[in-house]
């Protein structure tokens, strides 16, 4: 039998309100499953389950602010399944069923009296009408195609098609939504506490490097010359992926300061700050990033982004990062010192890629110059190590292509 | 497909990315990125989410030019006659 408990994502987190529920008794959850919604001091996030099993009991309440380390449900194992799981399953049911209606009230009430008066009034081939029942979709609402207004398959499944671009995007506004002013504040008060502690505990050293970016960036544009504009990479997936290979070679930069020692992690997962339109920023992690293809990054990347600006971000990218990567973009500032974030021992910064007079084999040029800089835990290692840490950055920035 | 039915597309994924911006102020010439505060991940989001709508595949060459709402509705004409 398993716990499932409130997960951890900082140092800093103390609990966190536990939004919905997304399982009810007798569900069977996979490894990986998001199982629910918690409103914390990084914003919304999706936990994730690391177990396989059936859900025998749910402990915490949807709207219960629960603490670190609390049980939250109760799994048992896929190979325990007993019969008085599923007498449990049957007791809990209508409870589930009460839920669905109040979430999905406003469009499916509607459709179900609908669709009696739509077989009056309106003209539809029968084939669509099936499909139309089959996808919910109210017949007097769909324009048709065929003479006399007469309503086709292909009417009912544009418009379904397009119901559901809709009512995506009314929940990315209830998500906007719940982004309030109190959940603000906690993020802020979040990051005053990791920050004031960075500063006070962590003896920073700073190194840096002027990188020219003139290959990489030649590279970039000739790949993404070929590729269709949804497939083409942008200058921050390749520092993702640079940073985690430098860091395969120079480990000793890779993990946290913990009980007044380094400790070297063996998973390397880039944690990127992202900073919200809303005030505030999170820093998802890309994990394994040394193992993954430029592509994956670059699939990851967009993905975690945009789950970032709406909330949903899981429990396991927010609490892995090992080291931190912040980049200022094509806009902004030209170089960035950054706060380490503990108990992380290292923060590289990007700096914005400008044109600058820049010496190449005795030559002054115009190049693309990208400043970078980095934070280290001056009781961890030494600059020495992270000299050799930048200078692979620059080496594997010259050869793109075998990035 | 007509000016002002690009225009609407276009404003209609803006709102998607930078749900804040007021669009009604919004200049045709203005600078998307500095003008709405938007970065260059949210100005992929949007070129993917057009050319996606709209079936047009925007060259990298032109990506880098289009910066303002004026710009974006001239490529898209342009392309939607082709």
């Amino acid at each position: 039998m398993g716990k499932f408990v409130m997960p951890s994502l900082g140092s800093e987190m103390i609990d966190a309100k536990l939004v919905q529920w997304f399982i009810q008794p007798g569900d069977k959850v996979n490894k990986g499953d998001i199982i629910g919604e918690i409103d914390t001091e990084k914003g919304l996030i999706d936990i994730e389950i690391f177990e396989e099993g059936i859900v025998t009991e749910l402990i915490a309440k949807e709207g219960e602010t629960i603490p670190v380390g609390s049980i939250m449900a109760i799994i048992n194992g896929a190979d325990e399944k007993t019969k008085v799981e599923v007498i449990e399953t049957k007791q809990q049911e209508p409870n589930g069923e009460k839920e669905l209606p109040k979430k999905n009230g406003k469009l499916k009430h509607p459709h179900k009296e609908d669709n009696k008066e739509s077989t009056v009034k309106v003209k539809a081939s029968p084939l669509a009408r099936r499909v139309a029942e089959d996808l919910g979709v109210d017949l007097t609402k769909v324009g048709g195609s065929g003479p006399a207004g007469t309503i086709h398959r292909k009417d009912v499944e544009a418009f379904a098609e397009l119901k559901k671009a809709d009512e995506t995007f009314e929940k990315e506004l209830e998500m906007a939504d719940h982004l309030s002013a109190a959940d603000k504040k906690s993020m802020r008060h979040s990051i005053a506490a990791a920050m004031s502690r960075s500063n006070q505990e962590i003896p920073h050293y700073y190194l840096e490097i002027d990188i020219d970016m003139k290959r990489a960036l030649d590279w970039l544009q000739e790949t993404n010359n070929k590729r269709p504009v949804n497939e083409r990479l942008m200058p921050a997936m390749l520092l993702i992926k640079t940073v985690a290979n430098a860091l395969a070679e120079v480990p000793e930069l890779n993990g946290f300061w913990t009980d007044e020692a380094m400790h070297i992690e063996e998973g390397i997962h880039i944690g990127f700050a992202i900073s919200l339109r809303q005030g505030g920023l999170v820093i998802p992690a890309i994990l394994n990033a040394d193992r993954k293809s430029l592509d994956e990054i670059r699939s990851e990347f967009v993905d975690m982004v945009t789950r970032a600006r709406e909330g949903h971000l899981r429990s396991r990218e927010v609490s892995s990062a090992t080291i931190t990567l912040t980049s200022l973009g094509e806009r902004g500032a030209q170089k960035v010192y950054g706060v380490i974030y503990p108990p992380q021992v290292a923060l590289i910064g990007f700096g914005k890629i400008m044109e600058r007079p820049h010496a190449v084999e005795g030559m002054i040029g115009i190049r693309p110059v990208l400043s970078t800089v980095l934070a280290g835990d001056h009781r961890a290692t030494d600059g020495h190590t992270g000299s050799r840490f930048l200078e692979k950055i620059n080496e594997q920035l010259q050869h793109p292509e075998a990035l | 497909m007509n000016q002002p039915d690009i225009e609407s597309t276009i404003k209609k994924h803006l709102h998607r990315v930078a749900p804040e911006a007021d669009l009604k102020q919004l200049q045709p010439d203005d600078e998307l990125g500095p003008t709405l505060d938007i970065d260059s991940m949210d100005i992929y989001t949007l070129m993917v989410a057009i050319s996606e709508e709209l079936h047009v595949d925007i060259p990298e060459e032109e990506y880098g030019k289009l910066i303002s709402l004026q710009k974006i509705q001239e490529f898209l004409q342009q392309a939607l006659i082709q």
